[in-house]
Parts: C-alpha cells; sequence; structure tokens
C-alpha cells in the first residue's frame, strides 16, 4: 500500500494542508504553524523512506504510479522516481520542514503564508516526482506564483521590484521552455502525441530520436528556458533581489529548492531526450558557467548587503552544477546533482541564519552589523559553519560534491575548471569577510539586546539542516551511490551519442 | 600490525572534538580531560607501534587501510591509512609535542573563560594533522590540508573580538586557499597523468620503466608539440609545491605566519612552529617521486628553500616582537628543509624537522612564559629577566643554543647535516647562491636569536610591574622539551633509525644520507658561525660596545628592505586593493548597469514604450483604420509588382 503510494502521499499531503489551512480560523496560528510542521515532518519521514527503500542496485524508474487524465491528449498522472529524484525529494522535504519551523515567528497573516507555503512546496513536490510533460509544467507555475505573493506581500525592501522581476523572468523562461516542450510534444517522436516522458524516452532509446537538425534547435531552446531558473550568466539577476526581498522560508525555498528546478529539468529533459543536441549546445554551457563562478563571486565581494552576498554566492554555485553538467562524466555530473542537494541544504541555512537576526536588527548591512559572536553564539557559530560548508570545506556535503565536479570535469574542460578552483578561493575571500564583518570584531552597543537562538524548538531548523550537511558530507557515498544510478544511463546516452556524432 | 590502531590514533582526536562541541564544553575539568586524554592515548599507541620498528622490523614496516569514500562510475576516492616509518616519526613528533603543549596550555590558558572551546579547537586541529600525516591518498591528503587550515584559522582568531586576531585569521586562511588553488590543480594532472591517487600506486606507475618518456599530449603530427609524461610530471610538481608553499610559509605565501602570532602562544607553538607548518615538509618527503625524476622541479625546490631562509631571517634581524621574531625564525628554518629536500635528502630535512620540533616549540613556550609575566610581546619592553625567570632563562637559553647549531644539540646535528649538502650541491642547483647563502643565513639565524636573548634576559630591567617565574605544570613540558632539544642528536638518532624512518614511498635512487660526522672540521666550521653571528649580537645588544642605531643608519635601504619585510606585505595590499577589488567593483557595476539597467530594465521600459506607442493608434477612428488599411494594401501590392 505504502509502496504504491507514497509518491502520491508525498504530493497529497502538502495539497491536503493547503487546502485545510482555508478552514482553519486565522486567529488560531498555533493551528497553522503546527499542521505546516507536521506535514513537513511527515513529508520528511516519507522521503527518507523513499531513500532507504530505492533499490540502488535495479536502479531506474522506481515507485511507478500511473493514472490516466486525458488520455485523447496523451495526458497522464504519472509518479515515478530515479536516483535524481529521489535526492531531490528528500532535499525538498529537509528544506520544507526546516522552513516551516523558521516561519513559526512569522505573525503577520500567519494563515495566509503557510497556504502560499505549502502551496509552493506541493508544485516543487510535483515537479521532481511528475513523469509527465504536461503537469511537469503545471506543477512548475504552482510553484511560481505563491513565490510571487510571499515576496510581495511578505518580502522586505525593494520587494514590488523584486517580485515582480523574479515572475516574469521565472516565467519567461517557463514559456520558452513551454515551446520547446510542445515542438517535442508535437515532434512525432512517439506514434500518438503524448506527454508521458517515460514514454518518449523509451522510444528514444529505441532509436527514434529526434534528427539532428530538430535537436539543435529545439535543445537552445530548452537550454535557455531551464537555465533562467539554473540561473545562467547573463540570465541571473532575478535571483540575488528575489533572495534578498523575500521573507526566511521563501528565500529557503526559493535558493534551496527552486532554483534547482532549472538544472534538475535539464537533466531530466533536454538531455536525456535530446543527446545529440546536448553534445554539440553544452560545451556553451561550460563557458558561460565559467562566467557564473567567477563573476558571480566577484560581484559577491563587493556587496554590502548580506543577502545579497549569499545571493550573488548561489549564482556562481549554480555555475558549478552547470559545469557538472556540461562535463556530463558519470563523476561530474553525480557531483552536480550531489551539489544541488548540498548546496540547497546550505542556502536555506545561509537565508534562516540571516533571517533570524535580521527579525531583530532589521539590517542586513555589514557595516552596520559587527561583534554579533558575542551576543548571539549559537546563531554565530552556525553561520560560521555555514560559511566554512559554502566555501567548500572538507567534512560538508559541499566540498565532496564540487571534488566530484571538477575532478571529473577536468578531462573534458580543463579551462573552466580552473576557473571553478580558482572560484573557491574567490569564495572563500566573500565568505570569510561576511564572517568577519558581521560576527566578529568589537560589537556595536545597539545590538546589546539580541535575542539568541533558545529551546529546541527554536534551534531545531539550524541542528537540522547542519547535521544533514554534516552527515553527507562526511559519509558522501550513503547519497552519491542513490544519485548515480540515476546518473549512469544519462551519461551512457550521451556517451552514445557523442560517439555517433563522430566526437 | 593491524590498522585498527591508526584508526583509533586518528579518531579520538575527532571524538573529543564533536563531544566537546556538543555540549561537553559546558564543564571545564571533563573538556580538558578528554581533550588530553585523546592525545596521550594516542601516543601511547603510536609509541606501541613505534618501539618494534626501532628495535627491530626496521625500514620495511607498514600498515594500510582504505575504505571507499565516494564513488561514481569509474572514478573512485578512498579514505585510508598509511603507516609506515615517515608517517610514525611524524605521528611522535605530532603527538609528543602537542601532548606537553596541551598540558602546557592548562597553565597559559588557566584565566581564560573560553578555555574549553580552546581546547575544543586543538583537538580539532590534532584530527586533522593526525590525518594529513596518516593519509594514503592525495585527495585524502587535501582534505585534511584544508582542515588544518580552517583549524588554525579558528585559533588564530581565537581572540575574536581582536580586530588584529580575525584580520590574521582570514590572512591566514586566504593565503593557504590560493596556495591550495595550485595544489589541486596539481593532483588533478597527477591523478590524470597516473591514473590513481594513492602514493603507493602512484610510486610505482612513475617509476615503472620508460613511464617517464610516455607521449602524453600530441598537437600536430611530428612537427608539432609532443610532451612526455616527464613534462606533466614537473608542471604538476612545481603546481604541488604551491600547496606546500602555503602551508609551509614558503616564499612568497609566507605572509600570513607572522600575522598568525596573534594566537594564544601555545597555538603558536604547537601548529605555527612545530607540526602544522612542518606538513609542508612531510608531504615533500611523502611524495617525494615526483620531484626526484626532474631536475628542474628540484632545482625550483632547493632554490625555494634556499631563498625563504634567508629572506626570512634577514627580516628577522629587525623586528621586536618576541613571537614575530621566533615566527620568522621558523619560516627560515622550515625554508632550509625545503631545500634539503630540493637538494635530494628527504633524510636530514625530515632530521630537521624532528630537532626543531622540539627546540622551537620549546623556544614558542618559553616566549609564552615571559609574555605571560611582562604582559607585552615587545623586547623592547623587557631586559633582565633573567634574575626574575631562572628556570625559563636557562631553558630558553639552550634553545636558543640548538637553534643556533651549537655542538653538541640537536640543531648542530640536523643543521649542519643540511649545510654540508650546500657545499656539495647536485649539478642542478650547483651555484653560487646555494653554496653561500644558507651559511650566511645561519650567521643570521645566530645574531637575531642571541638579539632577542640579551635584549630580553640580560641587561636593564625595562619591564613594568612584578613578573614571576612561570608555574610548574608550564615549565615542565619545556623541560621534557628541552632534555628532547638536547639529546636528539646522534644519541637518540643514529644512522640506523634515521634509515628506518623513510617513507615506503621512497625513490630507490633517492640521495643516501650520511650522518655528519662529530669531526673537529665541523664543529669549528658550526662554532665559527656561532660565534660570528652571537658574537655580533653580543657587541651591539649586551656589551653595548656598538650603537645598533648608527649600523641602521650606515645600512640604510638594507636596513629599511628587511624592516619593512621586503615590502611583500605592501605588493599583496596594493594588489588586493586595486585590482581585485577593482575587478569586483568592475562586475559589481557591470551587473547594476549593463545587465540590470540596459538589458532588464531595458527591456522592461521597451515593453511599456512599445505599449504606449501602439495604443495611441487605438484611436477608435473608423477613417484612421481606414487609411492604415489603405497603406497596407498599398505596400503589400508595391512589394508583390
Amino acid at each position: 500500500m505504502l509502496e504504491t503510494h507514497i509518491l502520491n502521499l508525498l504530493l497529497l499531503i502538502p495539497a491536503a494542508v493547503t487546502v485545510l489551512l482555508f478552514f482553519v480560523p486565522s486567529e488560531n496560528k498555533l493551528a497553522c504553524r503546527a499542521l505546516s510542521v507536521g506535514a513537513g515532518l511527515v513529508t520528511l519521514v516519507l522521503a527518507g523512506y523513499l531513500f532507504f527503500q530505492y533499490d540502488q542496485d535495479a536502479g531506474g524508474m522506481q515507485f511507478l504510479f500511473r493514472m490516466d487524465w486525458v488520455p485523447s491528449l496523451g495526458i497522464q498522472h504519472q509518479l515515478a522516481v530515479d536516483g535524481i529524484s529521489v535526492a531531490m525529494v528528500l532535499l525538498t522535504a529537509i528544506v520544507y520542514t526546516a522552513g516551516a519551523l523558521v516561519s513559526w515567528h512569522v505573525e503577520k497573516r500567519s494563515k495566509d503564508f503557510y497556504i502560499l507555503l505549502n502551496a509552493l512546496v506541493t508544485g516543487v513536490f510535483g515537479v521532481f516526482l511528475s513523469m509527465d510533460l504536461f503537469f511537469f509544467y503545471f506543477y512548475y507555475e504552482l510553484a511560481v506564483v505563491p513565490m510571487y505573493l510571499l515576496i510581495g506581500y511578505w518580502g522586505s525592501a525593494n520587494r514590488e521590484y523584486a517580485t515582480m522581476k523574479l515572475t516574469l523572468y521565472l516565467t519567461a523562461g517557463a514559456v520558452v521552455a513551454l515551446l520547446g516542450l510542445l515542438m517535442l510534444y508535437f515532434s512525432g517522436i512517439t506514434s500518438e502525441p503524448t506527454f508521458d516522458l517515460l514514454a518518449i524516452k523509451a522510444a528514444v532509446d529505441a532509436g527514434g530520436g529526434l534528427s539532428l537538425a530538430t535537436q539543435n534547435i529545439l535543445f537552445p531552446l530548452l537550454l535557455v528556458g531551464f537555465a533562467t531558473i539554473a540561473p545562467m550568466w547573463p540570465l541571473h539577476t532575478w535571483s540575488p533581489g528575489g533572495h534578498a526581498a523575500a521573507p526566511s522560508a521563501a528565500s529557503m525555498m526559493h535558493a534551496g529548492v527552486l532554483m534547482k528546478l532549472g538544472s534538475y529539468a535539464i537533466i531530466r529533459i533536454a538531455m536525456p531526450l535530446l543527446p545529440e543536441g546536448a553534445v554539440i549546445w553544452l560545451p556553451w554551457v561550460a563557458v558561460l558557467c565559467s562566467f557564473n563562478i567567477i563573476y558571480g563571486g566577484l560581484v559577491a565581494m563587493n556587496q554590502k548587503d548580506m543577502k545579497f552576498v549569499i545571493g550573488y554566492s548561489s549564482s556562481s554555485h549554480m555555475g558549478y552544477v552547470l559545469l557538472g553538467i556540461a562535463a556530463f562524466s558519470d563523476l561530474s555530473l553525480s557531483g552536480a546533482v550531489f551539489l544541488m542537494f548540498a548546496h540547497g541544504v546550505m542556502t536555506a541555512l545561509a537565508f534562516s541564519l540571516i533571517g533570524f537576526f535580521y527579525e531583530q536588527t532589521h539590517t542586513r548591512m555589514l557595516d552596520d552589523l559587527g561583534g554579533l559572536m558575542k551576543q548571539i553564539p549559537f546563531v554565530g557559530i552556525c553561520f560560521v559553519m555555514m560559511a566554512m560548508a559554502s566555501l567548500g570545506l572538507p567534512g560538508f556535503a559541499n566540498f565532496a560534491s564540487e571534488l566530484m565536479i571538477i575532478v571529473g570535469s577536468w578531462e573534458r574542460y580543463p579551462i573552466p575548471t580552473i576557473c571553478a578552483l580558482f572560484g573557491l578561493v574567490i569564495g572563500a575571500t566573500y565568505l570569510l569577510r561576511t564572517v568577519k564583518a558581521s560576527f566578529l570584531g568589537e560589537m556595536n552597543p545597539k545590538w546589546e539586546k539580541l535575542r539568541d537562538a533558545h529551546g529546541w524548538l527554536e534551534r531545531s531548523p539550524f541542528i537540522l539542516l547542519l547535521a544533514v550537511l554534516i552527515f553527507f558530507g562526511f559519509a558522501p557515498w550513503t547519497l552519491v551511490d542513490v544519485i548515480s544510478t540515476g546518473v549512469e544511463p544519462l551519461v551512457d546516452t550521451l556517451h552514445a551519442a557523442e560517439a555517433a556524432l563522430g566526437r | 600490525m593491524s590498522a585498527q590502531g591508526a584508526w583509533l590514533i586518528l579518531f579520538l582526536p575527532l571524538a573529543a572534538a564533536v563531544a566537546i562541541g556538543f555540549g561537553l564544553h559546558r564543564y571545564r575539568v571533563p573538556t580538558l580531560i578528554v581533550s588530553i586524554g585523546t592525545v596521550l592515548v594516542g601516543f601511547g599507541i603510536a609509541a606501541f607501534y613505534y618501539l618494534p620498528v626501532l628495535l627491530e622490523t626496521g625500514p620495511s614496516f607498514m600498515v594500510t587501510d582504505s575504505i571507499r569514500w565516494v564513488t561514481a562510475g569509474e572514478t573512485s576516492f578512498s579514505y585510508g591509512i598509511l603507516l609506515d616509518g615517515l608517517s610514525l616519526i611524524m605521528l611522535m613528533v605530532v603527538l609528543g609535542v602537542g601532548g606537553l603543549i596541551f598540558i602546557y596550555s592548562l597553565g597559559y590558558m588557566k584565566d581564560d573563560e573560553g578555555i574549553t572551546r580552546f581546547y575544543g579547537c586543538l583537538s580539532l586541529f590534532m584530527f586533522s594533522m593526525l590525518g594529513i600525516v596518516l593519509s594514503n591518498n592525495f585527495f585524502q591528503i587535501f582534505i585534511h590540508w584544508e582542515l588544518v587550515g580552517v583549524s588554525s584559522y579558528l585559533l588564530i582568531g581565537y581572540y575574536y573580538k581582536k580586530p588584529a586576531a580575525s584580520a590574521a585569521s582570514n590572512k591566514a586562511f586566504l593565503t593557504n586557499r590560493v596556495g591550495d588553488f595550485g595544489f589541486m590543480l596539481g593532483i588533478l594532472m597527477l591523478f590524470y597523468a597516473t591514473g590513481t591517487a594513492n602514493f603507493l600506486d602512484m610510486a610505482t606507475v612513475i617509476q615503472s620503466p620508460g613511464y617517464l618518456d610516455e607521449v602524453a599530449f600530441q598537437v600536430g603530427g611530428v612537427h608539432g608539440w609532443t610532451l612526455t609524461n616527464e613534462f606533466f610530471l614537473w608542471v604538476s610538481a612545481t603546481l604541488t609545491l604551491m600547496g606546500i608553499m602555503g602551508k609551509s610559509a614558503q616564499f612568497p605565501l609566507h605572509v600570513w605566519l607572522p600575522d598568525a602570532m596573534e594566537g594564544p602562544t601555545p597555538v603558536s607553538a604547537l601548529i605555527h612552529a612545530a607540526t602544522m607548518v612542518a606538513a609542508g615538509v612531510f608531504l615533500l618527503a611523502r611524495v617525494f617521486f615526483i620531484y626526484l625524476p626532474s631536475d628542474i622541479a628540484m632545482s625550483i625546490v632547493a632554490h625555494l628553500g634556499m631563498f625563504t631562509a634567508f629572506f626570512a631571517a634577514t627580516i628577522a634581524t629587525t623586528q621586536f616582537d618576541i613571537k614575530r621574531i621566533l615566527a620568522f625564525s621558523t619560516l627560515s628554518q622550515l625554508g632550509y628543509m625545503v631545500m634539503a629536500i630540493g637538494l635530494g635528502s628527504t633524510d636530514v630535512a625530515m632530521y630537521h624537522l624532528t630537532t626543531h620540533a622540539f627546540f622551537k616549540a620549546l623556544l614558542f613556550l618559553g616566549a609564552g612564559a615571559v609574555i605571560h609575566a611582562v604582559h607585552t610581546n615587545d623586547i623592547r619592553q623587557m631586559g633582565g629577566l633573567f634574575s626574575r625567570m631562572k628556570i625559563t632563562s636557562t631553558l630558553f637559553l639552550i634553545g636558543t643554543l640548538a637553534l643556533c647549531g651549537v655542538y653538541p644539540l640537536s640543531g648542530f646535528w640536523s643543521k649542519d647535516g643540511i649545510l654540508h649538502l650546500t657545499a656539495q650541491p647536485p649539478a642542478y642547483a650547483d651555484d653560487i647562491f646555494i653554496r653561500w647563502l644558507p651559511t650566511i643565513t645561519a650567521v643570521l639565524t645566530s645574531y637575531y636569536m642571541f638579539r632577542l636573548f640579551f635584549l630580553t634576559f640580560v641587561g636593564k630591567p625595562r619591564y613594568h610591574g612584578e613578573p614571576h617565574e612561570a608555574p610548574k605544570v608550564m615549565w615542565m613540558p619545556m623541560a621534557l622539551l628541552c632534555v628532547m632539544a638536547i639529546i636528539s642528536g646522534p644519541v637518540l638518532f643514529t644512522h640506523e633509525v634515521l634509515e628506518s624512518f623513510r617513507s615506503v614511498t621512497r625513490p630507490m635512487e633517492a640521495m643516501d644520507f650520511h650522518h655528519i660526522d662529530g669531526d673537529y672540521h665541523t664543529i669549528l666550521h658550526a662554532l665559527m658561525i656561532f660565534v660570528i653571528g652571537a658574537g655580533a649580537a653580543f657587541v651591539s645588544f649586551w656589551a653595548g660596545w656598538v650603537n645598533p642605531e648608527t649600523i641602521k643608519k650606515m645600512l640604510g635601504p638594507v636596513h629599511r628592505l628587511f624592516d619593512n619585510r621586503w615590502y611583500i606585505d605592501d605588493i599583496y595590499a596594493w594588489i588586493i586593493e586595486n585590482i581585485q577589488q577593482n575587478f569586483a567593483r568592475f562586475c559589481d557595476g557591470f551587473d547594476r548597469i549593463v545587465i540590470i539597467g540596459c538589458f532588464v530594465n531595458g527591456s522592461a521600459w521597451l515593453t511599456r514604450a512599445s505599449g504606449a506607442v501602439l495604443s495611441r493608434y487605438q484611436t477608435g477612428s473608423v477613417r484612421t483604420y481606414a487609411l492604415l488599411f489603405a497603406a497596407g494594401v498599398a505596400a503589400l501590392l508595391a512589394l508583390n509588382l
């Protein structure tokens, strides 16, 4: 029973909470909070169960659930997971739980806040679980719309501009991708037009792929569409501003999970269905992602607002993910998926910590902060650990994944790999600078009233996220073994395409 | 013997650090017991491995073990143990000196409220350092390379409320990151050139016959570029050297070490004198097989060490901060070790590493006792402390004599072993600098050390307050180190002993070690060096026959160069402020103005503007529409005709 419906449950639980919350009186904030945190914990347990039950030896798509929806158009409700989606589902559940916990203190219309948060999570789970192109797009849009409202209503400075820009960008990217998806739908890979991703994939693998000319047009369309969300340079500017303006939980979901949808879609749709197009176009990604890494890092170095530092650092880190994708070796691509996971957790931690003291200081400007370690040591130590994870210190999952990407990409793209290595130096520069400016040195007396995180409830999101980072930092094989079952068939497909192209 | 003991040595300190981090830090005594206990237990286990080697097994001793860390496709990273003679001697140094310094800190940090945090960081450092010593592959050593970096960052910045301390810790971390950039590149190239990261396998591949001449890379056919493995090997060896430059503070990545003296003095003794900074030398000895085949790489290593030794010694002659003088002296001695490896002898480098760990730790702990007593680092505000602190002064004097290489203290044997090498350098490094600068450096060493000694312990008292002798918990470890500094010459390290502490990866054709004899000639030579250096310090800083100020004036620009540390820090500051920051500003500006300003907001503006323009044509007037329609028809007709 659980085996067949576990994916449905993962999707249904946040959806059900969204609906349920409408009927909870808005004065009853405790119920809203407890419901969401409870839902988060249940999905966390389910995702953990999925992670342990996923059969690594068998690999491939598992826990398949299929139900026709509009058969005449080839639309079906079809859920399944492979190694890659298992990691992403786990990430979503972790960030969801932590985000629900962090939002415990949202007082302003907390019911509506939680409704939107749960709707967003439903969308994200849907994207990672759905193996149908129609629903894939539907869930993606389901995730974007609540983000618009969350930033627009609960956000901080400059929120109208940020939320407009973010939504327009994400929608524009999605529309470009939609164009590609529709072309794929009508391309006649399958005898009947269908949105069934697995059926299309099977047809492609059986030798019925699109012609080279079509792939050459289709792949860049999908790439640009999805890479906007990734975000790839120079399409990145929606993200730092969006991060900065969003409330904590929204930043966490956004940087932690939503940004990963782009690279996930490249891996899930564009690369397996258009392998020749991928082989031809991915070198361009390798060039652009070097810009992500170096340029993003340098811009982060010059930021004065802490959330912008983390925002630009995210765009720098996504460059590593894209590099790993572009190099498509077993090692680099597994590393890329692993980094999507690790970065998601790390950045969620960063935004939750910043949110914690921003609520009290009402400033994130590095010049105004300083010496906070003395006043809020728990948050301070967590922040230092977050910075260390982010700058790629061994012992945290980020290092293991970045090492995999760097080693795995060296043979194919030595120069972007050197950029990636140099990016680690830049990363250390801006992160240590941020730590020093905000937490070390003499404390400004006006922060004497700051309150540290007390008690299990307040500390639990930080502890959860840190524990995940450290666990997978010490024992990366536990996750990578699952991820690589999903990655290896894809790499084989691409290598076959490369051989066919005579490269 | 099994590897379980080695795993235990490695992970006990980590367990201690984790326990302290997760709540034990609230209880002072248990923290101290756990932290110090794990080091002592580790030392006991290491001794258990060590004694049989010393007594019987000899050079063939080796214990290995490995676990899979992460695998994807064909590539796999492992995490393991390689315990051979080389790692054993290093284990004994790290755990032995470390244990003494852990105990000394009980006295030094007694009144500090963050003492449990201090011991937590020390335990973390221990784990990281032991990982370097026990690593069996390059990726693992890189992991621990970074981990010692962060432990050092945490300990330098221990007094985090002091801006200078947090600046110094950032500087240390970032300088090392720059070094690690090259290090990782070197590792990548080696990994792809040999197909393995494991030290033993890599040594086998590189030493297999014909490997060096194999063509690794070819462009443009027969007349194009042909690169052999030998070329890749020396390039990657040189890149790997960057990591060593960072950690062992070799020129030009040395800048962090003097600043690192902002940390508590026991940290300076343990990490920035005896163990962590020696990691680079250890690594050179471990992977000597990638350097030996190439004369270019060996020559680079030799000259790098030679220059660092001289350069740092010149700076040490002008400083007034007691810890910085010792820091520059450490730089200089590390330079000697690196040079020794470049000249082909890993044995003598490891020998000097060991003796140096004893007497330099002793000197730092002595300096700590002095600082503890007079509450300043400035030797101009000391003087005449001998009568107040007899034990410390005597121990410090013995350490100084050992460092200066006076017969029969340990420094004589190891340092003159190195000077011996420079007298007959191999052909690739046979030049006037290698022949003479190390000897001049030795003279400078005696000079600056006795300048320090005279200014601190003799002459007119210039201190404030009532300095008193250090407590027993502080001077006892110093006394033990002092004993080691005296006897770790030929008594402890005979020829046979040194040979059993070689790396198993050491190439067969590497130079054998000639233990210098304590003959007349060598003793006299060493004594002469000592007398010139110490004599110069004597006439200017104790006897007062020569006024140091006049010499300063006489030397003019040379003195200014030394005093300003050859302006290296200023050059870096300039580069950071003018190049790095401008780059960052440029990118930030580009982002704001070009990408956001022009493209993003520009397209938004364009959308609005075109909306506004087009809406004008929505006049609602039928005549306008008819006119436009007619114009369109006309245009179409014109095009078709």
